[in-house]
């Protein structure tokens, strides 16, 4: 029995790609602490679910810190039950960081890359290129029906629901959503910052439609598709609903 | 010895007819030879004993029990008048809702349970402190639902709470079963649109449904008299809660009173209803 189990056990080192929630503090020093506050209770408020355990890395930039007020800063997110694990920019609070036990991910922020010129690819790999594959995160799988007043979310993975959701209810994930049933209430899909996150549906009727930030309210979504079959994705920054 | 079955009758929204169900359907179940209590929860807005027409027998109350102020036995009344298998403990009209502990609540529910066939536990409006005390202990629920929106989505709402937050959920994860009563049910009115039909309540609360009750001048008669509208049976209302009652017990009885009443000859020649 227990070679066995000790011949399946591994240790292995990888890097790996996974989206992650942002918190950008700009200016932030002791006097603005409580805008911080404000910002989180606001949050928990709206989306308890969301926040519990999240992994969040702190964005700064023209940041006046020191070692007390950045150990606010990260008192006041794990007090929401959010982890801030990592922090960019200001790299002259390194130390800082590093004293908290955060990491120190580099002075190129998020927002910066995003509008960064993309590089050409090289056509051909000069070397041989291994690909490792992994079942990603399995779905989560809801089978009853999501009520006024319930909030389900999904981290890191899909969320498969096979039933109706209800008027009032919240469902979201950061990845995709899909529904085998009505969708009525509100559907948020790549949560954390995944743009090619798509929510499907059986029957649209939803009350809110959001993806990565940019989202529809039930006025905005065109006639044709209520009440049908479709699938929402976003397509240069545009929400786009297409009939299955 | 076989345990009691504890039903909650409960809707979210007030004034949909939960204490006037709770009413009927423990008259019901006893007047089919079933030992049944009805608690009132609503405690500071006491009604049910009214409705029973036993306001005149209060002398202790649920909160007293729970509290052991009295002797459970001293806060049942028996409702003999309706039937010798009836009994019910009213709300407390002057306690507070604070009193009602989880503790408290179980042991008063196990102990009915352990005597009677039925526990049935009237639920208040709302999704505060009674009614989730109401609902937790309860083996399964009767949601009381009227034809239009809002009752639908609070009764949602409720549903929502009856799958998460009961003893049996917590405990074990079990969703105890749901049974969805409408009451007020006017056919004529959802032809011309005025009301929600049954499939589209159905539609978005998709539970089995367990009754439909037609809208009835007899049931506020029946309140203002003290007597339970199941006792009368010569209306469609009486007999709409008559049916639910077997339905409860396990008979497969048709729906009625959901379709357009054809008016007779006579009715259609001299109109009127």
């Amino acid at each position: 029995m227990d070679m066995t189990s000790s011949a399946q056990a591994s240790v292995r080192i990888k890097g790996s790609m996974t989206s992650v929630a942002c918190i950008q503090l700009t200016g932030m020093d002791e006097q603005q602490l409580y805008l911080l506050q404000d910002k989180l209770d606001d949050f928990i408020d709206n989306a308890p679910a969301l926040i519990r355990g999240m992994p969040v890395i702190l964005e700064m930039s023209n940041c006046h810190l020191d070692g007390r007020v950045f150990a606010g800063i990260v008192s006041l997110v794990r007090r929401v039950g959010a982890n801030p694990f990592a922090v960019r920019g200001c790299p002259e609070y390194q130390d800082l960081y590093e004293a908290q036990g955060v990491s120190y991910l580099g002075d190129q922020l998020d927002t910066q890359r995003r509008v960064a010129p993309l590089k050409p690819e090289p056509s051909v790999s000069q070397e041989p290129v291994i690909i490792e594959t992994q079942i990603a995160n399995e779905a989560l799988i809801i089978t009853t029906p999501v009520r006024s007043g319930q909030q389900i979310y999904a981290r890191q993975r899909d969320l498969i629901i096979i039933s109706n959701v209800s008027n009032g209810a919240e469902v979201m994930s950061d990845g995709s959503i899909h529904v085998y049933g009505a969708l009525r209430g509100r559907a948020m899909a790549g949560v954390t910052g995944n743009e090619n996150a798509r929510i499907f549906c059986s029957s649209m009727d939803a009350e809110l439609l959001l993806i990565d930030g940019d989202y529809l309210i039930r006025d905005s979504i065109p006639e044709h598709v209520l009440h049908k079959p479709c699938q929402t994705f976003k397509r240069d920054q545009k929400m786009i609903i297409d009939l299955l | 010895m076989s345990k009691g079955k504890v039903f909650v009758v409960t809707s979210g929204k007030g004034g949909v007819g939960k204490t006037t169900t709770s009413a009927s359907v423990a008259a019901g179940l006893a007047l089919a030879g079933k030992k049944t209590v009805v608690i009132d929860f609503d405690v500071g807005l006491r009604n049910l004993d009214l409705i029973l027409g036993c306001e005149r027998k209060v002398v202790f109350d649920f909160i007293q029990a729970l509290k052991k102020e009295c002797k459970l036995n001293q806060a049942i009344i028996h409702v003999k008048q309706i039937s010798d298998n009836l009994y019910m403990i009213p709300a407390s009209q002057t306690r507070d809702k604070d009193h009602l502990t989880h503790e408290g609540v179980k042991e008063i529910i196990s102990q009915l349970a352990e005597e009677f066939d039925y526990v049935i536990c009237d639920s208040p409006a709302g999704i505060e402190k009674g009614a989730k005390m109401a609902m937790y202990f309860a083996d399964e629920a009767i949601v009381v639902t009227n034809p239009e929106i809002s009752s639908v989505r609070d009764s949602d709402r409720i549903l929502g709470f009856l799958d998460s937050s009961t003893r049996l959920a917590e405990e074990e994860g079990k969703r105890i079963p749901q049974h969805l009563l409408i009451t007020r049910y006017s056919p004529d009115r959802v032809e011309s649109g005025e009301m929600l039909s049954i499939q589209d309540i159905d539609d978005i609360l998709s539970i089995p449904l367990v009754g439909v009750i037609p809208e009835s001048r007899v049931v506020l008669d029946s309140s203002n008299q003290g007597k339970p509208v199941v006792l009368n049976s010569q209306d469609p209302a009486g007999q709409a809660y008559e049916d639910v009652i077997k339905r409860l017990l396990g008979d497969d009885v048709p729906m009625r009173f959901t379709e357009i009443e054809k008016k007779s000859f006579l009715g259609r020649l001299f109109g009127g209803r």
